[in-house]
């Protein structure tokens, strides 16, 4: 086999195993390494939003400076969205398909912490992954 | 080839992957964030100076010739070793025997509740103390306070403190003893086995007008201002009035001035001047833990713990039930304690307590108004799940909350918070940056010997156990 031959077999391989570690094997090690991160994140997420629903239903009539600074420790909560947002652009950066997070979604919001009205309330968030 | 392949495969992914680390947000942006929001600064407090009134002050706060029965002072229960607490579930008073975690109790029963800590009462942010706010301040501007002694506080108390100073002094269990008491045979002996004059002389008055009897016989044992030949410590105690307050005459000292040296001194000696947090708030980015950070914005945020523990003392000094269980005697001596409804008498106010403020919390357990919460941990979980005894009982088969208990708990933690294991261990290394790193070595305010000789409560580094 000529020297030209050779080398263009080599790097025809190389781009085949690289294209296979992109596509098939990195997003595995990928999605197995993230997934607790990516589920709690979601959790987090919910249980923040859900937190922030009830802090709003407070009658305004109830000592108002304690729902003020309710609604701010509810906001500093819901920061825990950026994060998992981060982390959704993340995945999806790396090859996982929407699909799987959207099973991680679903799994994440039939955790024991989150409430059925919050489910409800998610309904409209869970759209966004179609 | 296949050796050069081989190497720059890896480069090749390394360049066209990114590797799985953690994305969690830079809490340190984060927390700056919530800091400007919130308007957080670190705390002022006032320098560390000996002057004439804090000596006195010293003097009167280490002193157990202000008690009854010349056996206990105020440092017996707010020892500098134990975060200016006493590290017990329940104050033990007058009677008592040994400090801190070795106290035991002798004849009498204990104090109804725990030992609050002394630190950073100074800066005006203290609207109220003791757990029920039973003494107040209503308008500071003008020095005007609530207190049991309602209408006849005297004039002139410089601060919520000073009145605060009065009233550990006239009370039975604390300080005063009763009647027929008489001062502990262990005492030197030109203390011991006296009769104690102060109880006894007020053993008909109730209410106000016995802490007013109290406080100047108190005057009178301190002081000898109706006699003529003068005790050792009398003398000294003239003069350190008289040092401390240059512009008055003998005859001009009362409670007052025994109440704002008593507060000047806990001002200057109980104040946290070296904390991580106080120092992050400065700008110092790397004095406090990733994992501190992470605990901070819990703090602030998902725990809601800043709701009520805000402010530069992290208290709003408002009143909340928590559902706490009842332990000891209770405030009707019956195992009922419904805190700030016995200043009020507001069904409102059943089982609610005062926030109590956080710096140095670390440093003074067991925690709640009956130190049932051993451990930070312990009142951490509570706050996750205060109703976690509400269908639980006690040894006796009766619940370990009532009703009313549990109907009363804050509407700020009816909404349930969940924490995980991480989360509060991350809130517990925040409230470690409140704690300052300098207690240790404030020994110096500990004096060698008080004026009446009687022996000194503290515990020094080398006693504790």
């Amino acid at each position: 086999m000529s020297r030209a031959k050779e080398i263009s077999l080599i790097l025809i391989a190389t781009v085949l195993v690289a294209e296979f570690t992109l596509t098939h094997l990195w997003p595995a090690i990928y999605f197995q390494s993230m997934y607790q991160e990516y589920y709690h994140s979601v959790v987090a997420c919910q249980k923040a939003k859900e937190s922030f629903q009830r802090t709003q239903e407070i009658p305004n009539d109830l000592a108002r400076h304690l729902k003020r600074k309710l609604l701010l420790a509810s906001k500093v909560e819901l920061s825990s969205c950026n994060e998992s947002e981060i982390l959704k652009n993340k995945l999806t950066s790396n090859g996982i398909e929407l699909s799987k997070l959207k099973v991680i979604y679903l799994e994440a919001l039939e955790h024991k912490d989150i409430s059925l009205s919050s489910l409800v309330a998610s309904y409209e968030e869970e759209k966004k992954y179609d | 080839m296949i050796k050069f392949a081989v190497r720059i495969l890896p480069i090749f992914l390394f360049i066209f992957i990114n590797p799985p680390c953690s994305v969690a947000i830079e809490n340190g942006l984060l927390l700056r964030k919530i800091i400007r929001q919130s308007y957080i600064r670190p705390l002022v407090t006032k320098p560390f100076e000996k002057t004439k009134r804090f000596l006195l002050g010293q003097a009167l706060f280490f002193d157990p010739i202000l008690s009854g029965n010349r056996d206990v002072s105020c440092a017996t229960c707010h020892l500098l070793k134990l975060g200016t607490s006493d590290a017990v579930a329940l104050a033990i008073g007058t009677q008592g025997m040994g400090l801190g975690v070795a106290r035991k109790i002798n004849s009498r029963d204990v104090v109804p509740r725990n030992s609050l800590d002394l630190w950073n009462r100074d800066n005006n942010s203290a609207k109220s103390l003791f757990w029920d706010g039973r003494v107040e301040v209503l308008d500071p501007k003008n020095k005007i306070f609530r207190s049991p002694l309602k209408e006849i506080l005297p004039k002139g108390l410089e601060n919520i403190l000073a009145v605060q100073a009065l009233f550990p002094l006239a009370r039975d269990d604390e300080m005063l003893g009763l009647p027929g008491d008489n001062s502990p045979k262990y005492l030197p002996p030109k203390h011991a086995n006296l009769p104690n004059e102060i109880s006894e002389g007020a053993k008909n008055l109730m209410g106000p007008k016995k802490i007013m009897a109290v406080h100047s016989l108190l005057m009178e044992r301190l002081l000898g201002l109706k006699r003529n030949k003068l005790k050792t410590w009398q003398i000294e105690y003239r003069k350190l009035f008289q040092e401390a307050y240059p512009d008055k005459s003998t005859s001009d000292f009362s409670i007052v001035e025994l109440g704002n040296a008593i507060a000047h001194f806990e001002e200057i000696a109980f104040a946290t001047r070296n904390t991580p947090w106080d120092e992050y708030l400065s700008g110092n980015n790397n004095i406090i833990s990733k994992k501190a950070k992470k605990g901070a914005i819990i703090f602030f945020g998902k725990g809601k713990c800043a709701v009520c523990h805000s402010g530069p003392l992290f208290s709003d000094f408002e009143f909340y039930s928590l559902s706490v269980k009842q332990i000891g005697p209770g405030t009707n001596m019956s195992g009922d304690d419904k805190g700030r409804y016995n200043v009020t008498n507001k069904e409102k106010d059943k089982y609610k307590f005062r926030t109590p403020p956080l710096r140095n919390v670390t440093l003074t357990a067991p925690y709640f108004h009956d130190g049932v919460a051993l451990t930070l941990q312990e009142a951490i979980s509570h706050h996750l799940e205060p109703h976690f005894l509400a269908d639980k009982y006690d040894e006796t088969g009766t619940y370990e909350l009532n009703i009313e208990q549990i109907q009363s708990l804050s509407f700020v933690l009816k909404n349930k918070i969940y924490l995980s294991e991480f989360e509060i261990t991350a809130l517990m290394e925040f409230l470690k940056t409140l704690e300052d790193n300098q207690v240790e070595m404030q020994e110096h305010i500990i004096p060698e010997s008080v004026p009446s000789g009687l022996p000194i409560s503290a515990l020094r580094n080398e006693s504790i156990q």
